[in-house]
């Protein structure tokens, strides 16, 4: 379901003219199982179409937010997320924002650590390996991949709400990107995934999905 | 034995398509067969794939063996990079357990 937002809250236009803009795809429901069709069909012929780049090349964003969608489906205990973008062509940006009204972080981190505060619990649900092992589809390497992929390839940040911390990653000279979790103003209830991707580095992710030997 | 995986999942998305691969992967070197495991067509995984396609023999055999084993092909740089780091990282966790 789109909402297109001053209809669908307001029942009214605010303006006559009113329409989307093409640089935007506007809030929409995306339910588990419809995931995958809204993320090939839909989201990612419009990032190819909005930066010129096919959508083979950007294969490995692709794979990112795919990452995320996962998340929604095996740790969320809800069968639907949300999802807006934005593109931003002066300043060469396209933001993702992908939330759920699940379980949150904390919450879930607390099954396994249970006195750990909320920021604690964004930081380590950030490490590699750190599983809350809600079922046994996870190995915990989502979130990591998220946010290796999307500082350090594509030079573009992270940003998680959920409960009431934040936690940010930008790209830093290691390998790693550098995390900060801290207490939030608010809180979330659930789990909100901002990815802003830098468009004008996104060849670079087109060089990734070329054909390369494997080798131990 | 060849596992073209674009065979046997519509996608190679999420961890149940690659229990798919896992069990021909097992069943193969259980045989004590040489498994070439083609990408061929798809650019790149997510984690949740390679964890259950993959990863998850380090259960049944041990490093050496599925090295010894399994030749890649037609994979990318972002494949490759994501099968290496994730052996490296479970590797590493198995050898200071």
């Amino acid at each position: 379901m789109i909402l297109v937002f001053f209809n669908y809250y307001l029942k009214k236009y605010i303006f006559e003219s009113h329409s989307n803009r093409n640089t935007t795809i506007p809030l929409e429901l995306v339910a588990n199982q419809n995931a995958t069709n809204f993320l090939y069909f839909k989201l990612m012929p419009w990032i190819g179409g909005e930066v010129g780049l096919s959508e083979t090349s950007l294969s490995a964003i692709r794979t990112s937010i795919e990452e995320i969608f996962h998340n929604i489906r095996d740790h969320s205990g809800v069968g639907i997320g949300c999802v807006f973008a934005q593109h931003y062509p002066r300043k060469k940006q396209i933001e993702l924002a992908i939330s759920d009204f699940g379980r949150g972080i904390p919450e879930l981190v607390r099954t396994i650590i249970p006195d750990i505060s909320d920021t604690e619990a964004l930081r380590k649900a950030s490490e590699e390996g750190f599983t809350t092992k809600s079922n046994v589809r996870n190995r915990g390497a989502g979130l990591t991949n998220i946010m290796r992929y999307i500082t350090q390839r594509n030079n573009g940040f992270v940003l998680i709400s959920s409960g009431k911390a934040q936690l940010s990653a930008v790209k830093s000279n290691s390998i790693e990107p550098k995390i900060t979790a801290r207490t939030a103003d608010g809180f979330y209830p659930g789990t909100l995934v901002r990815a802003i991707l830098r468009t004008d580095t996104l060849e670079q992710a087109a060089e990734d999905t070329e054909i390369e030997v494997f080798e131990w | 034995m060849v596992i073209n995986i674009v065979d046997y999942v519509k996608t190679a998305s999420t961890y149940e398509d690659g229990e798919v691969i896992y069990k021909l992967i097992s069943d193969a070197i259980r045989r004590d067969e040489q498994v070439i495991l083609s990408f061929s067509g798809i650019p790149s995984v997510p984690s949740a794939f390679i964890n259950s396609a993959i990863l998850r023999l380090l259960e049944d055999f041990s490093f050496e063996k599925i090295r010894e084993k399994i030749i890649f092909v037609n994979t990318t740089k972002h494949i490759n990079d994501l099968i290496k780091s994730r052996f490296e990282f479970v590797l590493s966790r198995l050898e200071n357990n």
